[in-house]
């Protein structure tokens, strides 16, 4: 009997661990290290292959061991569930590959704070800097702790040096800071009297002179001390690995419909109750980085590159509108919407309708150029040729011809021979847009490219080339600029490991084909769809959303 | 089992069988983490709505202080007054001393010590390793392991020398708990670690959790209810034969609950479904131990209103009926799909391991500690006050994470953004925190009570009344 009982005991335990520890481990479906991810091929469309996840960099490890220590997971989720509308809020559904080299898991079984299985690229790296130091004033509403401890960071007294402000030289600036004279490191004090910094290699020399009244001032650092803030080691890799989540789904964000949004006709009415409205809004989720007088010199604009954008000029870059032109509503709703890649301006496809209209309204009133102007009608742009090798050839040449690699580079990364020497009309150092990565600042369709070249994007460098060139020379031009991050990884900006044959499979110009996640090309298994027990065993597995 | 006819009687069978030194030593440690924990979770909780509250130190964010919170509570609090009532319960269940008794003294230090400077490793260091509620560090882990393990040599080979022939239930759990412990925390040594990457990683760290709260925790306590709340109201247990259905329907249905943890994932959808059965099916363990507690109460309801281990017995079951419909239904896909990752969770398990499982140790505790210490409790006054204190903050907490989790949960669903659901939150939270001070304001009382009563100056003689005594409203009061 004691036998018995002893044995029962140990097979019901053994028997789960069986069931629900080795076998869910045994299936091949469970150890599957690929995962579907969007690129876009030759043609810029963006088709659906599965491709094997990568692992981590030797950094991102170092990030994910701070993020595991730090029980970032306790207030984050890692993993986006097929249900409640969660792939229309955080993106795409998770996939069994995108774990593979995830060790312990980091899946998690609470979000006091958001889901960050996507978080990867949605902001530049200086967002994540701001937001560890400061999370309450980036986002007036979060319950996050800073992460103080996790920048070097010193206090420096301003002197007056040529009749301008500078820091003076202590030790403790160079324990942070190399001193190497010939590399100058720009600091733009924040308000409150904070300098960051992401490099250490160089001097850090203090430039107010662009900074809105009176930031510019001597008059307002005379006698003041700084506090110098540079992110540490742990700190970097906690960023790099946070801007690597997700992106194992490639350029997932160009198919992700809620953020897509074409519509440039819209009217917002002006009321006095509406601008208190996008007041509100805007306090609670804009003041930190464009400040509270919209003048782009918010209380972590320090950390920012590039800076948040000044409103009092009413200059934007995103328009329909011919250049010099006011933006339409519909181009700053299309703008807030789908946010600005690369920089610290997310996409608040999650915010509602109602708030990110009010919120323009709001917007409006830090420029006198709203109640003189109206906005231009907007440039019509019409439907995109079909994109063609001959197409692309031809756009080679223009690129060329028109002089693009000056700014932009021959091989699209933004490195030309005057991409160092570029500058806003506020005066702020800027980088040509780096085309290899596939991530544009106002979209990465070719229709959205078109509409860069033709309206130009004022307050920029970039020119219109309305009159330069005709319409079906922007159109090649465009579709050559999308040529350059074909088949390239967003986070690296290096060509995936693809064979031809694969390639050509994708370059297919039917839109509808590897068109979703589950139209995904797989290389490895054969033409037409699988046998009816193979997708009833599937079905099983959980596949098929 | 009979039962001595006095207190004085009881004492001295006590005295024959059990380290009274050794277990008092046990439950003291109990008290500070009894004290520790719950106050670590007061604080951090206050950070949801003061985000600043306790500095930006490392060691004082909420990321390096909520595993001590939940390692404090299962592992300090509820496992060391477990580990304390378990030496007194099994001699007086078997008849015989504990086997290498003098063993006691060393695993106690070791233990609590051990836990100790794991909790110091957490914080100062940060040495998580990145399984919820197996954070502790690995030689922590190892440490931890070795004390179950001799713990369990202890037991079984007091059991094995026993002069009670039959096995009382008690007994059956604390056996299955001990040894299904060791398993899992070989579990827990390698599971962080090997070359199970992802989501197959997360299938055997659901294991892990569920096999803490399912084979650790809840068998555990089972021994000290299934023991404590007959010897406090005199009265036999209800009934055998149920005690032994929600035995092996426990042991059956409870090893394969884990992955409910992480439904709606990547991991298949078969060991989901598997998941989601048997967490139904873990009504019948439950409902048969609950109905073996309240049958067990009829015709002694009046200790409810007199008996202080009784009372927090009886409040526990009904935090378990609670707790448990609570933790069923939300394995249900449709259930989880509003309620997962939201404060729903976080009341399901803080009405069970707190409002349940630990409720039960005090409950132990409060029946035991008098005993060890020869005289009365040293107020019951007081210790009514902490009994309500703690009663009335649990049932505040779970009512309101409870309503948080689905606000939250169906706000998302509706697509609001996400700080507007947090936003919402933030009121709720005030409530919980609140109803924590609540809970550790009656836990103090209760430990200061505790004290008192082991610092009176000793009775002349040890009072010939009734057993029970101690913990019972004084007659003449």
């Amino acid at each position: 009997m004691k036998t018995y009982t002893l044995g029962a005991g140990f097979f019901c335990i053994s028997l789960a661990i069986f069931v629900q520890g080795i076998l869910p481990i045994a299936i091949p479906e469970s150890r599957e290290t690929r995962a579907t991810r969007a690129v876009r091929n030759d043609l810029g469309d963006v088709k659906w292959v599965w491709h094997e996840s990568s692992p981590y960099t030797a950094r991102e490890q170092l990030g994910r061991q701070v993020y595991l220590r730090e029980g970032c997971w306790y207030c984050h989720s890692q993993y986006v569930r097929p249900v409640t509308g969660e792939d229309m809020r955080w993106g795409p559904v998770s996939q069994v590959g995108e774990y593979a080299h995830d060790w312990p898991h980091l899946l998690s079984t609470r979000r006091i704070g958001p889901d960050l299985t996507r978080v990867g690229l949605k902001y530049a790296d200086g967002w994540h800097y701001a937001h560890h130091w400061a999370p309450t004033t980036v986002v007036p509403d979060s319950v996050m702790p800073s992460f103080r401890w996790l920048y070097r960071r010193t206090s420096v007294a301003v002197i007056v040096k040529d009749g301008q402000p500078a820091l003076a030289d202590s030790p403790a600036l160079r324990q942070l800071f190399t001193g190497t004279a010939d590399r100058p490191l720009p600091l733009r004090p924040s308000p409150e009297g904070v300098a960051f910094s992401e490099q250490t290699d160089g001097t850090p020399v203090l430039e107010v002179e662009n900074l809105p009244e009176p930031y510019n001032q001597l008059e307002t650092w005379r006698g003041r001390t700084l506090t110098v803030v540079v992110p540490t080691e742990e700190l970097q890799g906690l960023v790099a690995y946070i801007q690597k989540l997700g992106t194992n789904r490639g350029a997932w964000r160009d198919a992700f419909e809620p953020q897509t949004i074409s519509a440039s006709v819209m009217t917002i009415p002006r009321t006095e109750e509406q601008e208190a409205r996008g007041r509100e809004v805007y306090e609670r989720r804009c003041v930190g980085c464009h400040g509270a007088k919209g003048d782009g010199n918010g209380p972590v604009a320090t950390f920012l590159n590039p800076r948040p954008r000044d409103f009092r000029l009413g200059v934007f870059k995103f328009r329909t509108t011919p250049s010099g032109s006011l933006p339409t509503d519909g181009d700053l709703f299309r703008t807030l919407t789908r946010g600005v890649r690369f920089t610290a301006m997310p996409t608040w496809h999650e915010l509602p309708e109602k708030d990110r209209i009010v919120v323009i309204s709001y917007v409006k009133t830090f420029s006198p150029r709203w109640k003189e102007e109206k906005p231009e009608p907007p440039i019509p742009i019409g439907e995109p040729p079909r994109a063609t090798p001959e197409l692309l050839e031809q756009g080679k040449a223009l690129y060329a011809k028109a002089k693009c690699f000056q700014c932009h580079g021959d091989g699209g990364k933004g490195d030309g021979p005057s991409a160092g020497e570029l500058k806003d009309d506020w005066g702020f150092r800027v980088r040509p847009a780096d085309f290899t990565r596939g991530q544009f600042k106002g979209g990465s369709d070719v229709r959205d490219v078109f509409r860069a070249m033709t309206a130009g994007l004022d307050g920029t460098p970039m020119p219109s080339f309305t009159d330069s060139m005709s319409e079906a020379e922007r159109w090649a031009i465009s579709y050559y600029v999308l040529s350059f991050s074909a088949f390239n990884d967003p986070l690296t900006g290096q060509k995936l490991a693809l064979d031809t044959a694969t390639r050509a499979r994708l370059n297919d110009s039917n839109g509808e084909v590897y068109a979703s996640s589950r139209l995904a090309l797989d290389p490895a298994a054969g033409e037409g769809p699988p046998k009816a027990l193979v997708r009833f065993y599937r079905g099983l597995m959980g596949e098929g959303r | 089992m009979t039962a001595p006819a006095t207190w004085g009687a009881t004492l001295r069978a006590n005295d024959e069988l059990i380290d009274a030194r050794l277990i008092r030593g046990w439950l003291l440690w109990g008290f500070v983490w009894l004290m520790v924990a719950p106050t670590v979770g007061v604080l951090i909780s206050t950070k949801f709505n003061y985000p600043d509250f306790l500095g930006d130190w490392a060691w004082s964010t909420f990321g390096r202080l909520r595993p001590v919170h939940v390692n404090g509570v299962i592992f300090g609090a509820f496992s060391t007054l477990f580990m304390g009532l378990a030496y007194y319960v099994t001699p007086r269940l078997t008849g015989v001393r504990i086997w290498k008794g003098e063993w006691g003294h060393p695993i106690l230090w070791i233990w609590n010590l051990n836990l100790a400077a794991g909790f110091v490793w957490l914080t100062v260091f940060g040495g998580n390793r990145g399984w919820e509620a197996g954070e502790l560090p690995l030689p922590n882990v190892l440490v931890v392991t070795a004390v179950i393990i001799a713990a369990t040599v202890q037991i079984l080979m007091t059991i094995a020398r026993r002069t009670e022939r039959h096995l009382y239930v008690s007994l059956w759990y604390l056996i299955g708990a001990l040894v299904w412990t060791c398993i899992n925390l070989v579990l827990l040594i390698i599971g962080p670690y090997g070359t199970v990457p992802g989501i197959n990683n997360a299938a055997l760290h659901g294991l892990y959790i569920h096999y803490v709260v399912g084979l650790w925790i809840t068998p555990a306590g089972y021994v000290l209810i299934y023991y404590f709340l007959p010897a406090s109201v005199r009265a036999p247990i209800y009934s055998h034969k149920l005690s032994l259905i929600g035995f092996w329907s426990l042991a059956f249905f409870y090893p394969f609950v884990g992955i409910h943890h992480y439904l709606f994932s990547p991991i298949a959808d078969w060991a989901e479904t598997i998941a989601i059965v048997s967490s139904m099916m873990l009504i019948i363990p439950v409902w048969t131990v609950l109905q073996n507690f309240f049958g067990t109460m009829i015709g002694h309801w009046a200790e409810f209103s007199r008996n202080l281990p009784a009372k927090f017995l009886i409040v526990g079951s009904i935090m378990y009926l609670v707790g448990c419909f609570q933790g069923s239904t939300e394995a249900l896909r449709s259930v989880q799909q509003p309620t997962h990752f939201t404060d729903f969770v976080i009341s399901h398990s803080h009405l069970t391991v707190f409002g349940t499982f630990v409720v039960w140790a005090i409950a132990g505790a409060t029946y035991v500690w008098p005993r060890l210490c020869g005289r009365e409790l040293w107020s019951f006054r007081l210790g009514n006050w902490s009994f309500w204190l703690i009663t009335i903050g649990i049932s505040t907490m779970g009512l309101v994470l409870t309503a948080q989790g689905l606000q939250q949960g169906y706000m998302l669903m509706a697509r609001a953004e996400w700080v507007d659901t947090v936003v919402t939150m933030k009121p709720f939270w005030l409530v919980r925190t609140l109803s924590g001070i609540s809970m550790d304001l009656g836990m103090s009382l209760l430990v200061y009570n505790f004290m008192r009563t082991a610092m009176e100056p000793a009775p002349a003689a040890v009072p010939e009344r009734p057993v029970g005594a101690p913990g019972v409203r004084p007659a003449q009061a």
